[in-house]
């Protein structure tokens, strides 16, 4: 009895764990460059920012409705037509502070910002950006 | 006649696996885009400032996004000119005017100090615009092929067809469209086949 109890706990256990995985993970690296600052990297699975669009509190996506209801669309329509091209450098804007570079890069895409106070890198799955807006979208209901 | 049945089974296995080996090849080949067109635009600063900003955008991805944006002036791929600010310039009327006038025709508009001249040449709408006001001149060079005019137009009233302008430009071959200097920026829009701005 016990055995089959484990057994299903197990099944579960993997099941939920393929699941919150199956978007793959964002990678977040901070690195403050000031004196005794820190140095952050952030392994997240992707699939926890749908997830939590699930249960954002109506109420606060009320506020910013309009925006996302225009927006959204073109949301997923950007992450389906991204997943389709070759890697490539999309967007690079420099300015006497700031360097930031966006590129398609794998199946996600690729933010670096570089400023004299800290280097930040963040890598998305596409697929996650996707299905985030399509979880906003149903809370909403414009899907 | 075991055996046999082993050698056809282990046959019509392979067969399968190399079937399915070109179906996937098939399906791969048909997902890539094929002669893609990309949208590059380039603003580049100064020396003294050193700003610059570069962005390469397949031209497919940008229609997509025009597409589904519902925002403001902007309705699935067309733009509203019913309510915009165009110090009196009826754009419209001035692309319309253009697009059915031989070549080498033009419609020059002046307003206080800024002069611009449309004209078309060889099937490109051609805009020269010289701003005379501030105290660094500056100047605006924009060329459109009339194809894809046409398929601005198409939406009649007083909306533009961005999104058709779009499909309509990555028909055509490499093109400049847009120069802007002035004495801070130049700004450089063009499209061609590379996805990068070498």
């Amino acid at each position: 009895m016990l055995g089959k109890i484990a057994m299903g706990f197990l099944v579960v256990t993997a099941m939920g764990t393929a699941y919150i995985c199956q978007d793959g993970f964002v990678n977040i690296r901070v690195e403050e460059y000031r004196k005794g600052g820190e140095n952050h990297h952030l392994i997240l699975p992707a699939q926890l920012a749908p997830l939590a669009a699930h249960f954002v509190p109506l109420r606060h996506l009320r506020n910013a409705e309009r925006g996302l209801r225009d927006f959204l669309p073109a949301l997923r329509a950007a992450s389906t037509e991204l997943a389709k091209i070759p890697d490539t450098l999309l967007v690079e804007a420099r300015d006497h502070d700031e360097h930031v570079r966006i590129s398609k890069s794998g199946d996600g895409l690729d933010i670096e910002v570089e400023s004299p106070r800290e280097h930040v890198h963040v890598w998305v799955p596409l697929r996650a950006i996707y299905d985030t807006a399509d979880a906003l979208a149903s809370r909403l209901g414009t899907n | 006649m075991k055996l046999l049945s082993s050698w056809k089974r282990l046959a019509v296995g392979s067969l399968a696996l190399f079937a399915a080996a070109l179906m996937i090849t098939a399906i791969i080949h048909a997902q890539t885009p094929q002669g893609e067109r990309w949208l590059h635009v380039r603003v580049d600063g100064t020396v003294a400032n050193g700003d610059m900003a570069h962005v390469n955008l397949p031209i497919s991805f940008a229609i997509a996004i025009l597409a589904n944006v519902n925002h403001d002036q902007l309705h699935h791929g067309h733009i509203n000119l019913g309510h915009a600010d165009l110090n009196g310039v009826d754009v419209r009327a001035i692309l319309d005017a253009v697009r059915t006038a031989h070549d080498g025709e033009f419609v020059t508009v002046k307003n206080h100090n800024q002069d611009v001249s449309v004209a078309k040449q060889n099937g490109m709408l051609v805009v020269h615009a010289t701003d005379g006001r501030s105290s660094g001149r500056q100047s605006v060079e924009v060329r459109v092929p009339i194809s894809v005019v046409d398929a601005m137009l198409s939406a009649g009233g007083q909306d533009l067809d961005v999104a058709a302008g779009l499909r309509a430009l990555a028909s055509h071959g490499d093109t400049d469209l847009v120069t802007v200097k002035d004495s801070n920026h130049t700004v450089h829009v063009w499209i061609d086949s590379k996805n990068n701005m070498d």
